[in-house]
């Protein structure tokens, strides 16, 4: 099911990634080769494979930390703007129950009659995705691999 | 006037003969093993329900996560608490993906939780 896209002035989409780009690109492969598993969506007139990156979405700083207080085991998140996602072909699409939750298509266009992508090219495109995101941002909701300090 | 919630202790049991031909056919995921966790998945993940999802494949055991089971989930991005709220087949009868209720509150807060708790005199 897809909602509608994202409002022209939803700003920034947000992921929580682990602490290097290698492992964030593992992280963003690994979700988008599961997804193409198991879902497609509607594209124009015609089913195709959803390579899909689950991302959140936020318009303003408020909105960035109510995410990332979500993911406090996280030490650090990407950050990328929607029309940067768009303007280097990864649709952004409005899918599951959570009015800000979205995923960015990593391959478009593919078909269940076509071969799966290979995971050379999931992770080229997943690679692409993070350089237009920039730099990994650390977390200031990251409470430590204990979750935080123990009480007395 | 107000709405009638779901019932939230109400879970689709799964039949114990279809539990027992999974767990048969299972491979322990070598992360959640590595990790300790019960299974595996991605937090960002949100479906049509609003809850998380994962495949049985990336269980540790495939007993521990029937639905109605409080299990520990696994990511690259740390653990989470979560209460399995159904299989679902529809993709695949041997590994069915397994539906999430992500709880928001740190597995290290429930260890102190339990650690303080003490019985009655």
């Amino acid at each position: 099911m897809l909602r509608d896209e994202p409002a022209g002035d939803t700003i920034v989409v947000i992921r929580a990634t682990p602490l290097t780009i290698e492992a964030t690109i593992d992280d963003i492969a690994e979700a988008a080769t599961e997804s193409a598993e198991a879902y497609e969506v509607t594209a124009g007139n015609r089913r195709e494979v959803l390579y899909g990156v689950s991302v959140f979405s936020a318009q303003d700083d408020i909105e960035t930390l109510a995410i990332l207080e979500r993911f406090d085991a996280a030490e650090s998140y990407l950050m990328a703007r929607v029309d940067a996602l768009r303007q280097a072909g990864f649709a952004v699409l409005a899918t599951g129950a959570r009015a800000d939750h979205f995923d960015v298509q990593l391959l478009d266009g593919r078909t269940d009659h076509d071969q799966p992508a290979s995971s050379e090219e999931i992770s080229g495109a997943a690679r692409r995705l993070v350089e237009i995101a920039g730099p990994l941002r650390p977390n200031p909701f990251y409470a430590g691999e204990r979750g935080g300090p123990e009480r007395r | 006037m107000t709405a009638a919630a779901a019932n939230p202790w109400h879970v689709e049991r799964i039949d114990l003969d279809v539990v027992a031909r999974l767990a048969a056919l299972h491979q322990p995921d070598s992360r959640a093993i590595d990790t300790g966790v019960d299974i595996i998945s991605d937090p960002h993940r949100v479906n049509d329900d609003g809850y998380n999802w994962t495949r049985l494949r990336h269980a540790r055991n495939v007993a521990d996560v029937v639905p109605g089971a409080a299990v520990v989930v696994g990511s690259a991005i740390g653990e989470y608490l979560a209460k399995v709220i159904a299989w679902d087949f529809e993709v695949s009868d041997d590994d069915p993906i397994v539906v999430l209720e992500l709880l928001p509150i740190q597995p290290s807060e429930v260890r102190r939780l339990l650690a303080r708790r003490t019985p009655a005199a």
